[in-house]
């Protein structure tokens, strides 16, 4: 065993004795590199390895899907329509009711607050990139049957039997549209206040989304408050379950925690100013800033 | 010819003229001083006129700090009951096998698909393995060729502590570990 013991103190020494690898000396394996060279020498070199004469000896091919002066493939064709502006569309990153239930199971996200883009986002375990034109979350069926969680949820994208499944364990859920900027503002709420500038006041939808935006069946932010709570009778109606009663609910205070249209942040208003140092909000005085911010 | 002559003069004049309104200006120290000094007082009422009446609080700062992200992955909570809803198992405290199948960072089990070749070819990739990994690779397989009737085909990293099986058995392998207490 010592004679181990004496081996592996000479190995640590003669490792401490060595230079530390670091980025100065570190190296490819021989043969990792390969440049190109043009051949020199009577043998090989004649034509520098470029063939005899013409377009690929001068370089002067002819450019990316020319087809030799026939009319070229990639305008033969006429565009379909329905793709303009294809890559200006709104994405909803999608997130399943069973992933949802996960989080919520391993304490990734506290059921018993409201959940936004904010706090999907910080679980680090859903992404939402606003500049791959990511409006926000686009919550999905799978897991419906196991999901059991009673939540007050606020998505951006969503269908009918999800809206079902939630409502069905007295949970609320709201379709809620933010503008790109506050989306980059909700997807990461520190950079956003490190950069020294008002909370923004959140857009109104463009016209394609506004009829999703205040239509009762899909819980829209916009939709008038009776006929949502009409929706949802009819809804339970539909899928067979009865829809509890929130004034009674331990959590009714939670439940009905909602944002303003403006709004993007709770109990944080646009125009004002978060100073991460000092550990203060500043809020505008001025009537003028008042009126610009009032929803 | 006569013609471009003069107006290679005409432009060579005009370059002249130019310098030396410039060299007029910056030697004119007086004429600097001044603008100096108006800038200066220009700065001045521009910054008086850009400050905004303000409130400072420190009321609603508790709704900040709710934003944040945790440093770190939270211990799961304790349930009353295994499975969760989502079917999430924690590991047993105890193991009586000669290996040992680590959970990740997420508390998940580190069983993945891995699809190759344009879809036409998938493997059960296994991680996170500690101890005897051949002991493990001959239980997997002892465990798959009844359930799929065919002959198992695994790759075992000694180095990197990982198996692949051939063909996509994640929900197989994920069952077979979580039995064994992993």
């Amino acid at each position: 065993m010592s004679y181990i013991a004496g081996i592996t103190d000479k190995a640590l020494k003669l490792i401490a004795s060595m230079p530390r690898v670091a980025l100065n000396n570190l190296k490819g394996l021989p043969g990792s590199k390969k440049t190109f060279q043009r051949r020199r020498g009577r043998e090989k070199g004649s034509k520098h390895g470029r063939g005899d004469k013409g377009q690929g000896a001068r370089m002067t091919l002819p450019r990316l899907g020319f087809e030799g002066g026939q009319f070229p493939f990639y305008l033969r064709f006429p565009k379909e329509r329905y793709y303009e502006g294809h890559h200006m569309k709104r994405q909803y990153p999608p997130l399943s009711l069973l992933q949802l239930q996960r989080m919520i199971d391993l304490g990734r996200v506290n059921p018993d607050e409201p959940i936004d883009l904010t706090t999907l986002c910080n679980t680090k375990l859903f992404k939402c990139n606003p500049e791959h034109h990511h409006y926000g979350v686009n919550l999905t069926d799978e897991g419906i049957d196991i999901f059991q969680a009673k939540v007050n949820i606020e998505v951006q994208w969503t269908t009918e039997n999800v809206i079902a499944a939630i409502e069905k364990n007295g949970g609320v859920i709201t379709s809620r549209f933010y503008d790109i900027q506050s989306v980059m503002a909700l997807v990461d709420p520190e950079k956003f206040f490190q950069r020294g500038i008002p909370i923004p006041k959140c857009k109104l939808p463009p016209e394609d989304a506004i009829q999703y935006y205040t239509d009762p069946h899909f819980r829209g932010y916009l939709a008038d408050p009776e006929k949502v709570a009409e929706a949802r009778l009819e809804l339970a109606q539909k899928y067979g379950y009865e829809v509890p009663d929130f004034s009674k609910d331990p959590l009714y205070e939670m439940l009905k925690q909602r944002k303003d249209p403006r709004q993007i942040f709770f109990g944080l208003a646009p125009g004002w100013v978060v100073n991460l140092k000092d550990r203060v909000i500043l809020k505008p005085k001025a009537q003028e800033w008042k009126e610009y911010y009032h929803s | 010819m006569a013609a471009s002559m003069i107006s290679v003069i005409c432009r060579c004049g005009r370059n002249i003229l130019r310098s030396q309104i410039k060299r007029n200006k910056f030697w004119d120290e007086r004429a600097l001083h001044e603008s100096a000094v108006l800038r200066a007082t220009d700065e001045i009422t521009h910054k008086e006129e850009e400050y905004v009446d303000i409130e400072v609080s420190t009321e609603e700062f508790k709704y900040v700090e709710k934003l944040f992200p945790s440093k770190t992955v939270p211990e799961p909570p304790k349930h009353e009951l295994y499975p969760t809803p989502s079917g999430w198992v924690p590991p047993a405290a105890h193991i009586s096998t000669p290996y040992a199948v680590n959970r990740t960072k997420n508390h998940n089990l580190p069983v993945y698909l891995e699809v190759r070749v344009g879809g036409t070819r998938k493997l059960t990739l296994i991680r996170k393995i500690d101890g005897d990994i051949w002991a493990l690779e001959a239980d997997i397989r002892n465990f798959l060729e009844p359930i799929t009737g065919k002959k198992c085909l695994t790759q075992v990293h000694e180095v990197s502590r990982f198996i692949r099986v051939r063909g996509n058995y994640v929900t197989e392998v994920g069952k077979f570990l979580v039995d064994k207490g992993f």
